[in-house]
């Protein structure tokens, strides 16, 4: 193509005298014009045939006709009418400048040159587009598979670009005869059409707007031929592949898995857009060839066809459940190897649900199916193509085939079931899912709980002790979302938190809720101590009622509470204490706390069960829910969530302690509300006589006292909100004020 | 410690007030002082001791004491109220939903002024004061009565007095007749004010009569007090029964732990400080911050 546009430029060239001094031929002006709509700017045409008159008149008409059936078509019209209009004014401008004769050429060309740039640009960026196109859907087809009509000028316009515009009626003239090859059919008006599609597309840029301007003039216009049928059909965009884009597909595919068969892809192809089997539409014998494509134009069906042996359908039907892995199934698959009986449960479950997945054996395959020998290979292999994954061999799966087989003839299931043998094991979650929706009514409790600890217990191998262990315990071992991470050090840490969970029911839980916190301190006697130790160098200077309070739970302790050593620190700090601590403080609350104490010991049975749930109920919720619960609390903001839960259990298990049986009326997830925090700091304050008396004589008393007060006997009071204990105080009628400096 | 330096007693009196410019009817001011008196006074620029700023501007002087709100007991729960009722709109002793008044520019009427009297004296911390408005201009006392807002509840419990000789507004607007008016809302807050005082030094005498002559023993405890010794031990907090025919005497710990048991038997809720409770000797029903007030001023007067 270079080659001959840069012979015809230099023809060109040489031609220019000649064409200057006649400027136009008025026989060629017909040609000439019908050329320039294929591939100059009007403009320039009105230029050149500035003498045919009746030429001028009959383009001028057309616009017009145009911008006056734009106006008449709908929404849009208001801009595209401009721009036609435009146009118009653009060609009455330019054509008393041409009508001047020879002499404005100079103009001429310079206004053309500039028009012609921007065509450049359009024309450059539509080549490319085109170009781009051919690599949508990857096809090769270059022969007579639909070349856009739009194409066609856009090949032949650089060439004209390149050569001067005054000389381009010795370009039209060459390629007149290729025009006319492609485009006989076109009168001189379709040309026109064409040509101020074309105008207006590269002028406005707006190119969807034009073509559907265009696209409504063409068909309120009668002398439209088959012609602009096909250029519609171009313009439409499918998402579709079509015939020969099937094929080039089938074809790579086909390149790129060599041991897959074209029978596979046409089960694909089925999978995507359902069985072609419809009694009407398409048989065998009929369509061999049209595979991919058509089915594709089909409406989804379902065939009924299941007429084969049984071998044969139990083979085709592992294929088939194989190759109607999508990707992101594939990618899920995380078990290995699975056991037959497992097959068989799984089976049976899916017999119904899995025509959901148009899973049914079809015709066209059947053939090769049977002939083919290592259907299971293929199997294999097409898991591999289309898993993109490493699977460690294909010999497993070959296994599983042959195994599947011969299950089904020992076993005798049935049909149906068979079509659902599970070679690809997807999550056991979506397995309880297909069954829960499809089928509820079956063996569900047998299947969910094989379900669920299959993917374990395959790589595991003493474990299934494990699934019978009590549920609880197991579940928070194998947590399948967390099998990934996990697997290798949870199969350990599995049997380290398996073994006291024998031992004791209660301890679990407890461990649980300290381990996440405290991680392993409480397996060391001595850090707890020490940590003690630290809390109770700040305890020393406090009233000797804390350490009565103390002492009294130092009791609990060595009576093997050990929980409560564990769950709150407060208990662990006076175990040091007690010795220095003398019991002789007598006073009158002390009955009081040693009544309550005494009934959250004897009921620490019931509360262990509490902080457990709460635990739970805590972790699992999110920031904000931890926040919002705070807020909710009344105690301190905090950033991190490890700090949200500590404060929030600590005041859990101190607000337990101080009302031990009102757990069941508390509303809300925390279990406790204000109410509490408020119940438990009017309880504290009874501890200080002397505070409390200046209370009631109504004496303001600083705020910060109440709270170091407080924060003496109970630590946690720091963690309460200072607009919480405001509002206490609001409520009690404590009347605070600021510190005295 | 604080309290030992400075024993805390309730005020003699401490009240929150409302003014009205006399000249400026639309003009008012919120304040709190001990002696109204004397601060109606310092605002109307008779007393120059003494700051008023606020009510110095062109034209809004003299100034009307239209009502008081009193029985505070302590000068920062009266400061607490005063600062509240003049920030109606973002206070937090009115719930955001019970507000009347929104933004900062807002609540101007007197209609504002009384409501927010109102939904202040339905907080439980001012509730638990029992405080008293006294109203001494007649058109006040409608709009109270009026309710615009309708914020006052079914059950009433505010203590609310008019005074006797409440004033109309002012007749002219003369300036004689301004002053006129203005030297009779002073008299009228004076007789208020030496009113409360005086009652109030009645039944302090009686106790500490009672308690200056000897030896006494509580009611309760039987435990001895003795306010003419030196010993501090013996000088308690004590309450003196507001009925004359009983005068029993006993602690205020003790009658405090007496009225909190009643009232956690008929609330399930043991509070810090009672309401109000029977005596133990003659079931006469006393408010605790009456007797609190006596008992702190007792022990001032003599504890220490």
């Amino acid at each position: 193509m270079e080659f001959q546009r840069a012979q015809r430029n230099l023809k060109l060239l040489q031609s220019e005298d000649s064409t200057n001094a006649t400027n136009h031929m008025n026989g060629d002006s017909q040609r000439v014009s019908s050329v320039t709509i294929e591939t100059q700017v009007p403009d320039v045409q009105f230029s050149l045939s500035s003498d045919d008159d009746s030429m001028n008149s009959q383009e001028k008409n057309e616009t017009i006709q145009i911008t006056s059936e734009a106006k008449e078509t709908t929404i849009r019209d208001a801009e595209s009418s401009k721009y036609a209009i435009a146009i118009n004014a653009n060609s009455t401008n330019i054509s008393p400048c041409n009508l001047q004769g020879p002499d404005t050429t100079e103009e001429n060309i310079f206004i053309n040159t500039q028009i012609q740039s921007r065509l450049d640009d359009a024309e450059e960026e539509t080549n490319l587009k085109s170009k781009l196109k051919q690599f949508k859907y990857a096809s090769k087809s270059k022969n007579s598979y639909q070349t856009p009509y739009a194409s066609v000028p856009a090949k032949r316009r650089p060439a004209i670009r390149k050569a001067k515009p005054k000389l381009k009626s010795k370009a039209r003239s060459e390629r007149d005869p290729n025009i006319i090859k492609n485009i006989t059919e076109f009168n001189i008006s379709n040309y026109e059409r064409l040509r101020t599609a074309s105008l207006l597309k590269q002028l406005s840029g707006k190119h969807k707007k034009v073509l559907d301007i265009i696209k409504v003039q063409k068909d309120g216009c009668n002398s439209l031929s088959s012609k602009i049928k096909t250029c519609k059909g171009e313009r439409a965009t499918f998402d579709t592949y079509n015939e020969q884009e099937w094929k080039y597909i089938s074809k790579l595919l086909l390149e790129r898995f060599p041991h897959s068969e074209t029978t596979d892809l046409n089960e694909v192809q089925k999978f995507l857009y359902g069985c072609e089997q419809s009694p009407g539409a398409l048989d065998d014998s009929k369509v061999p060839e049209k595979t991919l494509w058509t089915a594709s134009q089909l409406p989804p069906e379902l065939s009924d066809k299941t007429i084969q042996s049984e071998q044969e359908q139990g083979a085709q039907n592992t294929q088939s459940t194989v190759k109607y892995l999508s990707l992101s199934q594939v990618m899920d698959d995380k078990s290995e190897i699975i056991n037959d009986d497992e097959d068989v449960v799984i089976s049976e479950e899916f017999s119904t649900s899995s025509q959901e997945y148009g899973c049914k054996s079809v015709g066209p395959k059947t053939s090769k199916h049977v002939i083919d020998k290592n259907i299971e290979l293929t199997v294999g292999t097409h898991m591999h193509g289309f898993a993109l994954t490493d699977y460690k061999t294909d010999e497993p799966l070959i296994v599983e085939g042959h195994e599947d087989n011969d299950h089904d003839d020992v076993s005798i299931v049935s049909d149906t079931t068979d079509e659902t043998s599970t070679l690809f094991p997807l999550d056991p979650y979506r397995f309880v899912f297909i069954e829960d929706n499809e089928k509820p009514a079956l063996t569900t409790d047998t299947i969910g709980s094989t379900q669920f600890f299959t993917p374990n217990t395959s790589p595991l191998d003493g474990i299934i002790d494990l699934t019978q262990e009590s549920f609880k315990a197991v579940r928070s071992l194998i947590s399948p979302l967390k099998m990934e991470s996990n697997k290798a050090a949870a199969s350990q840490a599995s049997n380290q938190v398996q073994v006291p969970a024998t031992r004791t029911s209660t301890v679990i839980p407890h461990k649980d809720l300290i381990s996440t916190l405290k991680t392993e301190e409480e397996r060391i006697d001595e850090e707890k101590f020490i940590r003690v130790k630290l809390l109770s160098e700040t305890v020393n200077k406090l009233d000797p009622e804390i350490v009565k309070y103390n002492c009294y739970e130092f009791e609990a302790n060595d009576s093997q509470a050990e929980e409560e050593t564990d769950c709150d620190n407060r208990f662990c700090i006076i175990d040091v204490e007690l010795a220095d601590s003398p019991k002789t403080f007598v006073e009158t609350p002390i009955p009081n706390l040693a009544t309550s104490n005494n009934v959250n010991n004897t009921a620490t049975a019931s509360p262990t069960t509490s902080p457990e749930k709460f635990h739970e109920t805590i972790t699992s919720q999110s920031m904000k829910e931890l926040r919002q619960s705070l807020k909710t609390v009344g105690l301190k903001p905090m950033k991190t969530k490890v700090e949200i839960i500590q404060s929030l259990q600590t005041a859990s298990q101190i607000l337990f302690v101080a009302t031990p049986c009102d757990s069941d009326e508390h509303d809300g997830v925390i279990g406790f509300s204000k109410m509490e925090v408020f119940d438990h700091l009017t309880e504290l304050i009874q501890y200080f006589p002397d505070l409390l008396e200046r209370i009631y004589t109504f004496e303001p008393i600083p705020l910060n006292e109440v709270i170091e007060k407080l924060f003496s006997i109970e630590p946690f009071v720091l963690q309460i909100d200072e607009a919480t204990i405001r509002e206490w105080a609001d409520i009690q009628g404590i009347c605070l004020r600021n510190d005295k400096k | 410690m604080s309290q030992k330096i400075q024993q805390h007693q309730v005020p003699h009196f401490y009240c929150c007030y409302l003014l009205q410019s006399i000249n400026k009817r639309q003009s008012f001011y919120i304040g709190s002082t001990p002696n109204p008196v004397r601060r109606l006074r310092q605002h109307n620029g008779k007393l120059t001791v003494g700051g008023a700023y606020r009510t110095k501007r062109d034209g809004s002087r003299p100034w009307e004491m239209i009502m008081i709100v009193r029985g505070f007991p302590s000068k920062i729960a009266a400061l607490q109220f005063e600062h509240a009722w003049q920030h109606g709109y973002q206070t937090h002793y009115i719930a955001e939903t019970d507000r009347i008044v929104k933004h900062k520019a807002g609540g101007r009427t007197l209609h504002h002024k009384i409501a927010l009297i109102k939904l202040l004296l339905r907080h439980e911390f001012f509730e638990r004061m029992n405080l008293t408005v006294e109203i001494f201009n007649l058109k006040s006392w409608e709009i109270w009565k009026q309710d615009k807002f309708k914020v006052e509840s079914d059950i009433s419990k505010t203590d609310v007095q008019i005074c006797e000789n409440a004033l109309e507004d002012p007749k002219g607007n003369t300036v004689d007749d301004l002053m006129d008016h203005s030297d009779e809302n002073l008299k009228v807050v004076e007789s208020a004010y030496t009113k409360v005082l005086e009652s109030e030094k009645v039944t302090f005498e009686v106790l500490e009569k009672k308690l200056t002559a000897g030896v006494v023993r509580c009611g309760i405890c039987d435990k001895e007090i003795d306010y003419t010794s030196e010993d501090d031990t013996l000088k308690p907090f004590v309450v003196l029964c507001d009925n004359d025919d009983c005068g029993c005497i006993s602690h205020l710990k003790c009658l405090h732990r007496y009225f909190l048991d009643d009232e956690q038997l008929i609330a399930g809720k043991r509070n810090l400080i009672p309401k109000s409770g029977k005596c133990p000797n003659c079931e006469k029903i006393s408010q605790w911050t009456a007797l609190v007030k006596y008992s702190t001023r007792m022990k001032v007067a003599y504890g220490k």
